[in-house]
């Protein structure tokens, strides 16, 4: 993939130091691109899926049944002015869109998108995923400190609470796939997904390869979609939607952390929040259902289709995630720290064990 | 090029470190030990140790950091609070930084690296050398086009080559190893020192307060 | 290996060189116009009472004290994931012990009622 896109681009312009800092600044943007043209068409999802939810038309005068209504929203807060409250603590209040950017862009690094594009391959793949999200947290943190607003400090406080405390669900879920696994490198789980829709984590991981316990694989299924709930469950409260929401639950704290935030950094924390929802639906395709992999062996998986796939699985999550969000009321704080500490929690450590068990027994 | 990146790192772990020594801000001194925490990654990367960059970024950016921080804004009103030290216990602090600074310096230099080289005869013996520059974990691998390249090129491979555990060369799965065998006691006595912690925590979290400890949170609290 | 790590700090650079842009945009070319109101504090349209930084509940710290030590669980879990089914039983016995010590605590966390959000 990099030699395509460097020949691609020495083919342009020359071959030179010039294509080849080109090429590497072009193999690294390639997921900001995915981003910025997710966020348009998931942000025109979420406008007419509540619409229709709510039986109503939706945005429908900017283009044909108002699919421009997304690019117009954009340019709209380009224009906007861009104001720090005055006792805002400023290095705080400019830090926090970046580190919350960066932080969920860093989580797009590892994500394997195609057998032959993943943006860094590298054999910590899920586990740094799982801790490049305390970045995020400690941006949400510095927004709620430095906006000097009630509401901001109360929404980020919130926040933080939530995040960190379904971070451990999520991560005992997530190592039931890697102990079947055997490896946290991402590419490999999906290589290992090879061959169709019995082979994904889901339905007990690949069943020809020796060392998983072959065909008897079948009974991890069970124990894997309980896996999957908790993981699903999880990174809704991560990603602070309905209806976990409470973080931003407008009708007592405004808009969480980001209130006092307008223009293009609150734009910045609108992209973040979108990206992190697209990059939680992306691992749970990838860990439990086949990543990159065609559902059925031979049918459409040509190296390229890889992608289509990828993004495809990833996208219907974020349309069950925007779906959950029109139907569900919210929780409440106690009822938030229940289901996280009391019910997923026990959860989670019974089924590493009796995964751990079943595969100890199966693999000698 | 790998020693600019490394300097950058350093640079970014000490500056942030500087930053929380000297802020007058208590709130900035908490912040900034994110780019030293950061930086501490960057630098166990460079030492190929990769596990523990990642658990570094997970235990304290998305942990201790967090803890801190919440610290920090359950402590009254000090976001406002000047909390440097006097001058008189400064004397002191800077001859025991200077101390631990030569302490630690002198174990860099005095330790010995040792790696089997082939000698000219074909007879392989052990070389010792000290803190110089071949002995820095990154000076193998050369910055040029090709590690690039190397580093970009995944490896697209048919399921029945991509055996279970191949590709995963990180020091995770040695790190697994070791603690199931060798260090055996040491991952049984840990998860102890955690049962512990939690144990001390919420002893410490649940206690009712007395009568005085309420009047002294409200007096200070308004 | 260190390789491998090198596209991480290039989209890192991408991604603070996009920050950078998104974030100057709108001081670029947005309008500003500044006055008392706008740059107030937002306490829905109120005069803003108090200072924010008032403290804020320790529930926010227990809750963090626990994460950092199931967090910490989670850390030795994951080495052992990948490895336990090369070595056998015996692994799976060692991380019940490991488990089962935790599992202990947390009995004694949620009997004494430390979970609970009130």
């Amino acid at each position: 993939m990099f030699q395509d896109l460097n020949q691609f681009i020495v083919s342009l312009i020359g071959k030179g130091d010039l294509s080849d800092i080109l090429s590497v600044v072009v193999y690294s943007a390639l997921p900001l691109v995915l981003i910025l043209l997710y966020a348009l068409v998931a942000i025109l999802g979420e406008m007419k899926i509540s619409a229709w939810l709510q039986d109503r038309l939706g945005p429908m005068r900017t283009g044909p049944y108002g699919i421009l209504q997304p690019i117009a929203d954009m340019l709209k807060l380009i224009q906007k002015e861009d104001t720090t409250p005055k006792l805002a603590d400023k290095k705080l209040y400019n830090a926090a869109p970046f580190i919350v950017f960066i932080g969920s862009y860093m989580a797009f690094a590892a994500l394997p998108f195609a057998a032959m594009y993943a943006g860094a391959r590298i054999n910590t793949g899920i586990f740094y995923i799982v801790a490049v999200s305390g970045v995020v947290v400690v941006g949400i943190l510095m927004a709620g400190w430095g906006s000097n607003n009630k509401y901001a400090l109360l929404g980020s406080m919130r926040s933080v609470a939530q995040i960190v405390s379904y971070e451990i669900p999520a991560g005992l879920a997530i190592l039931s796939v890697v102990m079947i696994a055997g490896t946290m490198d991402l590419q490999t789980i999906s290589h290992l997904q090879q061959g169709g829709l019995q082979n994904w984590f889901i339905f007990g991981g690949p069943k020809s390869l020796a060392g998983f316990g072959g065909g008897y694989a079948w009974i991890l299924t069970p124990l894997m979609v309980v896996s999957f709930l908790i993981y699903i469950v999880a990174s809704l409260a991560e990603t602070n939607r309905v209806p976990f929401d409470i973080p931003e639950a407008e009708s007592e704290l405004v808009a969480g952390y980001h209130t006092e935030y307008s223009a293009m950094k609150f734009a910045l924390f609108f992209l973040a929040e979108y990206a992190n929802m697209f990059a939680v639906s992306a691992i749970a395709s990838v860990l439990f259902l086949g990543g990159w992999n065609s559902p059925i062996a031979g049918f459409l998986d040509a190296p390229w289709m890889g992608a289509i796939w990828f993004i495809g699985k990833a996208f219907s999550f974020v349309l069950i995630q925007i779906w959950i969000r029109w139907t569900l009321p919210r929780l409440r704080v106690d009822q938030l720290m229940h289901i996280c500490w009391k019910v997923m929690i026990p959860f989670g450590m019974a089924t590493v064990l009796l995964v751990g068990t079943i595969v100890t027994f199966l693999a000698h | 090029m790998f020693d600019i990146i490394f300097y950058i790192f350093g640079a970014i772990t000490v500056g942030g470190a500087l930053v929380t020594a000297f802020a007058r801000n208590i709130v900035y001194a908490a912040f900034s030990l994110l780019f030293t925490f950061f930086g501490i990654a960057g630098l166990y990367i460079m030492a190929n140790a990769d596990f523990l960059a990642v658990t570094q970024l997970l235990v304290y950016v998305g942990g201790i950091l967090i803890l801190l921080i919440f610290g920090v804004m359950l402590t009254s009103r000090i976001g406002t609070v000047d909390i440097r030290v006097g001058t008189g216990s400064r004397w002191v602090a800077g001859i025991m930084a200077l101390g631990l600074f030569a302490i630690l310096c002198a174990a860099f230099f005095g330790t010995a690296a040792t790696h089997t080289e082939k000698s000219a005869d074909g007879k392989s013996q052990v070389v010792t050398s000290w803190a110089t520059h071949a002995t820095r974990p990154w000076s193998g691998s050369k910055w040029n086009q090709d590690a690039t390249t190397e580093a970009l090129k995944p490896k697209y491979g048919a399921p029945d080559e991509v055996k279970s555990n191949e590709g995963s060369s990180g020091t995770s799965v040695e790190i697994g190893t070791l603690f199931l065998t060798d260090y055996l006691l040491p991952f049984e006595v840990i998860s102890v020192l955690i049962l512990v912690s939690l144990l001390g925590a919420t002893m410490i979290a649940r206690k009712e307060p007395t009568k005085e400890e309420e009047a002294i949170a409200e007096s200070v609290s308004v | 290996m260190l390789t491998n790590y090198i596209p991480l700090a290039l989209m890192m650079m991408v991604a603070i060189g996009f920050g950078v842009i998104m974030a100057n945009l709108s001081k670029w070319i947005g309008p500003r116009k500044p006055s008392r109101e706008k740059l107030s504090v937002y306490e829905s349209g109120m005069v803003p009472i108090g200072t924010t930084h008032e403290r804020v509940s320790v529930k926010y710290y227990i809750v963090a004290m626990l994460f950092i030590i199931f967090d910490i669980e989670i850390v030795f879990l994951y080495p052992w994931a990948v490895t336990f089914d090369k070595i056998g039983a015996f692994a799976l016995g060692e991380m019940f012990l490991f488990i089962g010590l935790l599992f202990i605590g947390y009995i004694y966390v949620v009997k004494k009622g430390a979970l609970e959000w009130d």
